[in-house]
């Protein structure tokens, strides 16, 4: 690239150094903060909210093991009900 | 990053710094504001995970280009969708063309601000080069790092970048 072209480069480039540093708005820190805490706060309610679905996962899970259990037991008794001939009708005389 | 450096000296040390590199790359003074915010919730949420390998001012220069740059395909998106957006949002409405650039004094104004716009028409990464160069005045490497990219390729972009703002303004002058 020729020296006399980089400097028209160069010089097009010239107004940015117009360009002052601005400070930004005096409540920037305290918005930030308050975004910050925000977070935090959010994500603590998020743990308790997981919290609360594992426990409801662990209720969920340890009722539908004891219910299966139960119905197999059931099941049990009433095969051998057939098995045996065992009435369970309370009614001792047929018509 | 110092364990005992809290977010607010943090903040003292290179909000400046933050501030004005989203006013020039996003120009607009409200998404500056929030995308400022963005970059230190995220500094504070993860300067756990910052290697003291890179200085914190380009960990920071980096986190900054990539909130501008997300920020960026955000305001795109929400525009492809634009039709969701109320008649009263003016938001939409503060393009670059309605910008006053704060930092620049009043006789400067046109000539920099036209600049800037053109700048802004430039693919990303030749604007990012270009702005972290010209207006930080930070070194070909300091950007290869910022930018995850070799020196060689930093000086190839500055080069297409100047040669392509250099053909826009040309196409300006004609029309």
């Amino acid at each position: 690239m020729s020296s006399k072209s980089m400097e028209t480069k160069n010089k097009m480039l010239e107004p940015l150094k117009h360009i002052q540093k601005v400070a930004p708005a005096s409540d920037l820190f305290s918005k930030i903060e308050n975004r910050i805490n925000e977070e935090q706060l959010n994500k603590m309610s998020l743990g308790k909210l997981m919290a609360a679905c594992a426990v409801i996962i662990i209720l969920i899970a340890s009722n539908s093991f004891i219910i299966n259990k139960e119905l197999k037991t059931n099941k049990s008794s009433s095969d051998l009900t057939e098995t045996f001939g065992i009435n369970t009708s309370n009614q001792l005389y047929h018509e | 990053m110092n364990s005992n450096q809290t977010i607010k000296e943090i903040y003292d040390e290179h909000s400046g710094l933050v501030y004005n590199l989203c006013l020039n790359y996003l120009q607009n003074t409200e998404d500056a504001e929030e995308v400022t915010q963005d970059v230190f919730v995220k500094v504070f949420n993860k300067h756990g995970n910052f290697n003291e390998q890179s200085s914190l001012r380009t960990w920071i220069y980096k986190i900054t280009v990539n909130q501008c740059l997300d920020f960026l395909k955000a305001k795109k998106r929400k525009k492809r969708f634009g039709f969701v957006i109320p008649i009263y949002d003016n938001s939409e409405s503060l393009s670059y063309s309605d910008f006053k650039h704060p930092g620049v004094l009043l006789e400067h104004h046109e000539a920099t601000e036209n600049l800037l716009k053109q700048i802004n028409e430039l693919p990303h990464n030749q604007k990012t080069a270009l702005l972290l160069k010209a207006i930080d005045e930070l070194s070909q490497k300091e950007i290869a790092v910022i930018m995850e990219l070799s020196e060689k390729a930093v000086e190839s972009l500055l080069s297409r970048a100047k040669y392509n703002l250099k053909e826009k303004i040309n196409e300006g002058n004609k029309n």
